[in-house]
């Protein structure tokens, strides 16, 4: 195109990447904190009773007390065990009316409990592929068309980058723009394998309902309840037969499922179709040692007779590739440490976006400075940098910071918490229009700090699972929780310092009251104001 | 009138439209005439065909995307599309199950 | 995998100071032969590969191969920012070499 193949594909990777830039760190930070999602749901319900010692099959029977007491008409529930990192027991079930519930029990007494309603950390995760305030449909074409462009970019970014074995290693600070490509290679280059795999799996996660429905109705047509069948290695989906019968107690299930697996790595109990001739009940855990992550035995919920185990079929290469690759995007697989690799991949990718959209920034302001003059979509580039790469995180500690100032009974708790960390984004968006770029930079940095550090100090004021406790009981969750944001918050305050001892030296440009003289006398006309 | 289409109708945008709307089409027909070629061609499940279909279609698309914008001439990118899209066309008319429609 | 990370950090190590760049950043006088540049890098690949069998025999091929390449992306950054803030901390391998 513009010349060389080299030069055409280096056009691709900076459209493709300034393009859809924002939505990307959006996906990548919420996807990395989705890798700690349900010890985030813990601290955001503070007031949950772990379950400790409780017996699995104590704590099925009672979801099953609970259920066939509260529920009339029940036509399916399901019961999630505290297993591993899970922590709460939940029952949710649907009845033949169409209506749905969900109640967290005491894992102890089968007793409901009150929760305060929060998205937890669920729905930041869920966000990062369903975003929010979107219909679903559009959102999934919005991060799938991201995917892809995220997809090209890192392709494009491979055949660019010259010296991708000599400048492995390399990182030169106090550069300028020679530093922010060395970050921007680093954080690309060492997770390289991580960004294909996600990237590419995300894109297949989506594919059925986005871009590529067309090739299952190519030999499906209309049947695809035929294709999920075939490829699922869980028992074929019945409909009711309209029959009513008497259902068999869980208990005896229980009983054969001790027998099997043993009930101590269970995680979840589904029946569907109570009290019709085609109940199903199955139960499913974990495999703790397996990518493949989870398998499942179904039974016959009249006669008891296991109907299907999953672990007996034999699957095939393409549908154990896209199981792997899946498996592997979720990393449900993963214990606590590797966990934490995940994550820290997952921001090196956050910042592997972030840092690209910096260097357009400042390659382009150079330019500009020397011109004279400066375009509109920079000015709009930079402050969407501002406010995207700290403002983004300003609203997410907003969130947490709603979840432990709003009152347990407010209406509607959930969506608020929500709507303040959109808020809070908002104007971390909107500020670097009313500020000199570099100082936006600087300030949003300290809001940062400030966010993030004082943070477990509001969880010590609110609960009692602060710091001092949460070490005390060694209970790891709640305090790496607090431990986490102390650490953002104190990387926030030094980038703060930084920048600002950068720019009383005269090294930034900022304008607005300096003590030094900056080193470029060419007036800048159309800058930021 | 002569400026608005050169705005328009450069060859930027002629490449981008190439591989934004050609390049999904073909990719999609790429892809489905794969799953067809391996389950009709080889002892392999009709779901697994089309789970290859699937697990490569984005990297066809993805090829394709950078072909379009590194070919030689705007031309060139949509006569080959042009061309291996009714190849393929064909190729699916050919292999397409009887059942379906 | 306290000792998977110690190979595939000892491994980033030598891969890096086979390279003129980072050897000079360590070492200020002295200069990379050939040689010592191919047995380093040698060394280098023995010990990341090493790193791999560790994490595969404990964790299976699946989970192994996920350590591993976590493992290499966590030891390269360190790596990294060492040879960029630190160097002084690596001179004790010129002794080595």
């Amino acid at each position: 195109m513009n010349g060389t193949f080299r030069q055409s594909m280096n056009w691709l990777h900076t459209w493709s990447g300034l393009l859809v830039g924002s939505l990307l760190y959006f996906m990548f930070i919420t996807g990395s904190l989705g890798y700690f999602d349900t010890e985030i749901d813990r601290w955001m319900q503070p007031e949950i009773v772990l379950s400790g010692e409780a017996e699995a099959s104590e704590m099925v029977l009672l979801a099953e007390k609970y259920v066939t007491q509260q529920v009339a008409n029940v036509e399916s529930w399901r019961v999630a065990l505290p297993v591993g990192r899970e922590p709460l027991l939940t029952v949710s079930w649907q009845d033949t009316q169409g209506a749905s519930g969900e109640t967290i029990l005491n894992p102890h007494t089968g007793l409901p409990v009150a929760v305060r309603k929060t998205g937890g950390g669920q729905l930041l995760y869920m966000m990062h592929w369903q975003l929010h305030y979107l219909p679903n449909q559009v959102a999934r074409w919005l991060t799938s068309i991201a995917a892809m462009f995220m997809l090209i970019a890192l392709i494009t970014g491979i055949v660019v980058h010259k010296k991708i074995f000599k400048d492995f290693f390399t990182f030169r600070p106090n550069k300028k723009q020679r530093s922010w490509l060395d970050v921007h290679n680093i954080f690309s280059v060492l997770p390289l394998p991580f960004h294909l795999m996600i990237t590419y799996s995300g894109l297949l996660f989506l594919a059925g309902s986005t871009m590529m429905p067309a090739i299952i109705t190519g030999s499906y047509g209309t049947d695809w309840q035929s294709y999920f069948d075939e490829r699922s290695s869980r028992a074929a989906i019945v409909e009711p037969a309209g029959e009513t019968v008497a259902q068999l107690p869980l208990v005896t299930v229980i009983d054969d499922v001790e027998q099997r697996w043993g009930m101590k790595g269970v995680t979840r109990v589904v029946v569907d179709n109570s009290g019709d001739r085609n109940a199903r009940v199955s139960f499913s855990r974990f495999l703790s040692d397996d990518l493949r992550a989870r398998e499942t035995l179904s039974y016959d919920g009249i006669s008891g007779e296991l109907l299907h185990d999953s672990a007996a079929k034999k699957t095939s290469l393409p549908t154990q590739t896209s199981t792997v690759l899946l498996a592997l995007h979720e990393g449900l697989f993963a214990s606590w440490p590797l966990r934490w690799l995940y994550f820290l991949s997952g921001i090196l990718g956050a910042g592997m976006i972030a840092t690209g959209l910096i260097l357009w920034a400042v390659k382009r302001r150079a330019k500009a400075e020397r011109l004279g003059k400066a375009h509109r979509g920079l000015v709009f580039v930079e402050g969407l940098n501002a406010g995207t790469i700290i403002g983004l995180p300003i609203a997410i500690a907003v969130y947490f910071w709603a979840n432990r100032l709003l009152s347990v009974n407010v209406a509607d708790r959930a969506e608020t918490e929500v709507a303040a960390l959109f808020i809070a984004w908002a104007i971390t968006l909107i500020y670097p229009m009313f500020r000199p770029v570099q100082r936006a930079w600087v300030e949003l940095l300290w809001v940062a700090a400030a966010a993030y550090g004082l943070l477990p100090i509001v969880n010590a004021f609110t609960t009692e699972h602060h710091l001092a406790n949460s070490l005390a009981q060694g209970d790891w969750v709640m305090a790496g929780f607090d431990l986490t944001a102390l650490a953002f918050g104190a990387a926030a305050l030094r980038a703060a310092f930084y920048l600002r001892a950068k720019e009383s030296r005269g090294l930034v440009k900022s304008s607005g009251k300096s003590k030094v003289e900056t080193l470029v006398a060419v007036p800048i006309k159309a800058s930021a104001p | 009138m002569h400026f608005f289409s050169e705005r328009f109708f450069n060859p930027v945008s002629s490449r981008i439209a190439a591989a934004v709307v050609g390049g999904f089409l073909l990719a999609n027909l790429l892809s489905i005439l794969l799953s067809y070629v391996v389950y009709s061609l080889s002892p392999v499940a009709k779901v697994d065909g089309v789970n290859v279909g699937i697990l490569s279609s984005f990297l066809i698309y993805a090829v394709i995307i950078i072909w379009v914008f590194a070919a030689r001439s705007v031309r060139q990118v949509w006569l080959g599309l042009l061309a291996a899209a009714s190849l393929s066309a064909v190729g699916i008319t050919l292999l397409m199950p009887e059942n379906l429609l | 995998m306290a000792v998977g990370f110690t190979l595939s950090f000892l491994g980033c190590v030598l891969l890096s100071l086979s390279m003129k760049r980072h050897y000079a950043q360590v070492n200020r006088n002295g200069s990379l032969s050939k040689r010592v540049s191919i047995v380093l890098r040698v060394l280098a690949y023995q010990c990341l590969f090493a790193c791999g069998a560790v994490c595969i025999q404990r964790c299976g091929v699946g989970i192994g191969l996920v350590w591993w390449w976590g493992l290499l992306t966590l030891t390269a950054l360190l790596q990294s920012l060492l040879l960029a803030y630190r160097p002084q901390m690596l001179r004790f391998l010129k002794v080595a070499v």
